[in-house]
């Protein structure tokens, strides 16, 4: 199962740092926060599926799926937006003929948007091991908060 | 000469609308206007002679050449063509977004991964902004429910 950026909701402040830290490091932003009725903010971005329906569709092999990875050779892509058309999630862009989406900062040890996150709501992680992931992240802010509190300075998302 | 006579022949019951070659083509000659439910692609009469880029960027390969002086100059018009296409409105927001054929290709190369429903998937009928939207409904569901009260 590939990885993806996650969203802990109960956490997200709509900051839209994400979307800077995105739009800094991939010159576009591919992450998208809204806030959903006045109540909810939630970050959306490729949800980097099992079975990508972008790649289904793309007639030039522009998009490939290989080794629970979505690659992507613009040398090779048309431009025709079939994998826009086909994205459940809404989140593949064409820009000056370009498919754009969140390729989770390849060549980065983290993305740039859950480095960002001042509020620990965005986590990297792979989808079958989410549950114990929330179980984990729970656990430690448990911790922290009964223990004596850190000194002041960089933070470390988790 | 027989080069430069040459005719771009665009076929209209395979386009599908998508305007992969009017980004394909380096003169800009292929050219597309959207007005409200219509979208219109133009095909130039004559174009350089050894430029194939927008027959290959066809995911439908509907674009063909062909050289009047190989006998079939009575068939060919040598005008430009225009296609026009209707545009499906996204069932939310109404805006037009995709022409049908488009919709039909996605959903047929989709149903060879994923077993769809007969209704063909409903994110097919939203355009992507409102795929977005909706998935973004649903993610806040709970939460939204919990910060209610």
């Amino acid at each position: 199962m590939p990885e993806a950026v996650y969203a802990d909701l109960s956490r997200c402040i709509a900051c839209h740092a994400c979307e800077l830290a995105c739009e800094r490091e991939n010159e576009s932003a591919k992450i998208f926060v809204q806030v959903v009725r006045g109540l909810a903010a939630v970050p959306v971005s490729c949800r980097q599926c099992e079975t990508p329906l972008c790649a289904a569709v793309c007639p030039g092999e522009a998009l490939n799926y290989r080794d629970s990875r979505l690659e992507y050779d613009a040398e090779k892509c048309t431009g025709c937006r079939l994998c826009v058309l086909a994205c459940p999630f809404g989140t593949a862009e064409l820009r000056a003929g370009v498919v754009e989406r969140c390729d989770l900062c390849q060549g980065k040890e983290i993305p740039a948007c859950v480095a960002t996150c001042p509020s620990g709501a965005l986590f990297c992680a792979e989808a079958e091991n989410l549950g114990e992931d929330i179980r984990t992240r729970r656990a430690e802010r448990i911790k922290k908060a009964l223990g004596n509190p850190e000194p002041a300075g960089r933070r470390v998302n988790r | 000469m027989k080069e430069s006579t040459r005719t771009l022949a665009p076929e209209e019951e395979k386009c599908i609308g998508c305007r992969a070659c009017t980004s394909a083509c380096p003169e800009k000659l292929i050219t597309f206007s959207e007005e409200e439910k219509l979208r219109s692609i133009s095909f130039p009469a004559n174009c350089s002679s050894d430029c194939e880029l927008c027959a290959l960027a066809c995911p439908e390969k509907a674009i063909s050449f062909i050289f009047p002086d190989e006998g079939e100059k009575s068939r060919v018009s040598l005008e430009s063509q225009t296609l026009n296409f209707e545009l499906v409105p996204c069932q939310k927001c109404g805006t037009a977004f995709a022409t049908r054929r488009e919709l039909e290709k996605v959903r047929t190369a989709i149903s060879e991964k994923i077993p769809l429903p007969s209704t063909g998937g409903f994110w097919m009928e939203l355009c992507p902004g409102c795929r977005q939207a909706a998935f973004r409904e649903k993610q806040a569901k709970t939460i939204i429910q919990a910060r209610k009260f």
